[in-house]
């Protein structure tokens, strides 16, 4: 089915403006990423992306020209479809496009070599909901029915991102049945169901052990306070933030717990640092990962956590935000939780669970004083982690943590 | 405070920037002077060029918004590179906001200017021109920016229909009576925009390299 694509709006205030030029032409294959063309408003030139993927049947605005935000200035067919077919029909037997035009012929205008026939009504029984392909074909391999799906995309079409967003999430659980006995059921969502799955694979084929320690986190509670002070970048700066950054760096001292099993004798020690953040949600757990956590700036940290996990709650995670972890992080902090040990995320070679920051009497120089302490604990695949790497990585996160001005670079 | 970067170079090294800032990388900021270039944005009309077409001093067309300028020695140019996805995606805000940093930076420095609605850029007494601004927005990540005439020879504009306005008259720092030196007018240009886009504070990077914020 043809898809439009419409001058975006880049502003509140933007109400047109102009393509400034085709990069791609009629006949082109188009992928979601791909530069279409650049717009200009104001005194900003924007590269206009395309989200979905097709062949460009048609330039329905000239370079040079202003339009009003909204308006179609081409059109997308998928792959082999005929734009000539009447809307519902998916014709891909169809031959491709006719010889493609570049828009060059300025003085007529780009002459679209399809004609198309979407405006027609569709004759179809029960009309089809608005998707892109590729959000088609991905929710055909999912068994998602797309007339669940709220289309997000131009003139609320349905596009990749939603379908999977759709397949992360979970299908609404049932309203609770009446059972003799008065318990209440609740069919788990695909999420959920997709965890325990794997959960339980984790806890059968990973042989875990558990190390233990306490960090003196006065420092880090100290540090936090002046951070927070001074407000702008700093603002929703949490335990999370300097736990991650803290993480990231130590598995930058000990990349060998930076790492993954692969097959049955290879390690593979990853070059990036990327950890996962165990993140609840309504649906229940997903883990958007936090890339290259050792190498970002503290205060960089703080921004892209919040947007990952404002899509990770939204139910909208980018293509990217739940793939590539190579450890995880799981924090308990904000319940009163004193520690816990987390299930290893295969093929990760380990996990680090941490507990509240507690006021707890601690001996300094021989006196007992008030200190402030948390509990951490790294559960790991026995198999590609010994004791000795496991304290050895504990040393480094508690040394980071307890002089936290290193967690600043 | 920089040198003067080639634009070719100053190029690249923004596209890298980018591209660094899209894979989750820092925001940026550089700031530099440029041997004598005229540039040119996507839409900008080659008229404009008038009689800097075909002459000595090189021609860029670039995929930046805004009309011909020129740039060169005694011009402080910053390309500032800012994920708009963590500050607002709003380009006309980013706009406004660049030039309240310049007007601020210039107040800073003793110079009083302000906008002009439907004018982008930065005017003082509402008529001579004394700063351009042209940006390209790739992935909501930003790139090009602005080049603020500190005490640059004036007569490069005269060739060219600047932004493509007529008879408009360009100033600089230095003819309104504020300093010349365009490395006391960068620091306050970084200090205001630190502080109007919310940052912490900035780092520099690699030595050898155009002055480079890390913010």
């Amino acid at each position: 089915m043809p898809i439009e694509v419409t001058m975006p709006k880049l502003s509140d205030t933007m109400e047109e403006g102009k393509v400034l030029r085709w990069l791609k032409h009629v006949g082109d294959r188009v992928a979601p990423g791909d530069v279409l063309a650049e717009v200009e408003t104001d005194k900003a030139d924007m590269e206009l992306e395309a989200y979905d993927e097709g062949v460009l049947a048609e330039l329905r605005v000239e370079e040079g020209a202003t339009v009003p935000v909204g308006a179609v200035i081409a059109v997308l067919a998928a792959p082999g479809e005929d734009v000539t077919a009447a809307p519902g029909e998916n014709v891909t037997a169809a031959p491709a496009p006719a010889a493609p035009k570049p828009p060059a012929a300025r003085a007529e205008g780009p002459r679209p070599t399809l004609v198309r026939r979407a405006e027609a009504p569709a004759p179809a029984a029960a009309p089809r909901p608005r998707a892109s392909p590729l959000a088609r074909r991905i929710a055909e391999e999912h068994g998602v029915d797309l007339a669940t799906i709220t289309g997000t995309g131009p003139g609320g079409r349905i596009i990749e991102r939603d379908v999977r967003a759709a397949v992360a999430g979970a299908a609404a659980p049932a309203p609770s049945a009446a059972a003799p006995s008065g318990a209440k059921r609740i069919e788990l969502g695909r999420m959920r169901r997709t965890t325990a799955r794997r959960m339980a694979e984790a806890k059968r084929d990973v042989p875990h052990f558990y190390v233990t320690t306490e960090i003196a986190m006065d420092g880090v509670v100290r540090l936090k306070a002046e951070l927070e002070r001074l407000g702008g970048a700093w603002e929703g700066l949490t335990y999370t933030h300097l736990l991650l950054k803290a993480t990231g760096l130590a598995l930058r001292r000990v990349p060998e717990m930076n790492a993954s099993l692969e097959g049955e004798g290879t390690l593979v020690v990853h070059e990036a640092v990327n950890v996962g953040l165990a993140t609840a949600v309504d649906e229940g757990l997903l883990v958007p990962v936090v890339r290259a956590c050792d190498a970002t700036p503290l205060a960089e940290l703080v921004r892209q956590v919040r947007e990952l996990v404002e899509r990770a709650r939204s139910g909208r995670p980018g293509p990217d935000d739940l793939t590539g972890a190579t450890f995880t992080l799981s924090n308990l902090g904000m319940y009163p939780v004193t520690a816990f040990a987390a299930v290893v995320n295969p093929p990760q070679a380990a996990i680090l669970a941490v507990g509240a920051v507690r006021e707890v009497p601690v001996v300094r120089e021989g006196r007992v004083v008030p200190g402030a302490v948390m509990s951490v604990t790294l559960s790991c695949d026995h198999r590609i982690v010994d004791g000795a790497l496991a304290g050895r990585f504990l040393r480094e996160l508690k040394g980071l943590l307890e002089a936290p001005v290193a967690l600043l670079v | 405070m920089a040198g003067c970067v080639e634009y070719g170079r100053a190029l690249a090294w923004q596209e890298a920037l980018v591209a660094r800032r899209i894979a989750g990388g820092p925001d940026a900021l550089l700031l530099l002077e440029h041997p004598p270039v005229y540039t040119l944005g996507r839409g900008a009309d080659p008229r404009h060029l008038g009689r800097a077409a075909g002459g000595p001093v090189p021609v860029w067309r670039v995929g930046r918004g805004g009309e011909v300028t020129w740039h060169g020695p005694g011009q402080l140019v910053g390309y500032p590179v800012l994920g708009l996805m963590g500050l607002r995606r709003d380009v006309h805000w980013y706009l406004r906001r660049l030039e309240d940093v310049l007007i601020a930076a210039l107040a800073d420095v003793g110079v009083v200017a302000g906008r002009v609605a439907g004018r982008t850029g930065v005017w003082v007494a509402g008529r001579r021109k004394i700063a351009s601004i042209g940006v390209a927005v790739r992935r909501w990540v930003t790139w090009h920016g602005f080049a603020l005439n500190v005490s640059p020879d004036l007569s490069g504009f005269e060739a060219i229909t600047p932004c493509g306005l007529a008879g408009v008259e360009m100033t600089s720092v230095a003819r309104e009576g504020g300093p010349d030196d365009v490395g006391v007018v960068a620091l306050r240009v970084l200090e205001r925009l630190v502080g109007i886009f919310g940052y912490t504070g900035w780092r520099p990077l690699a030595s050898g390299a155009p002055t480079e914020a890390r913010l």
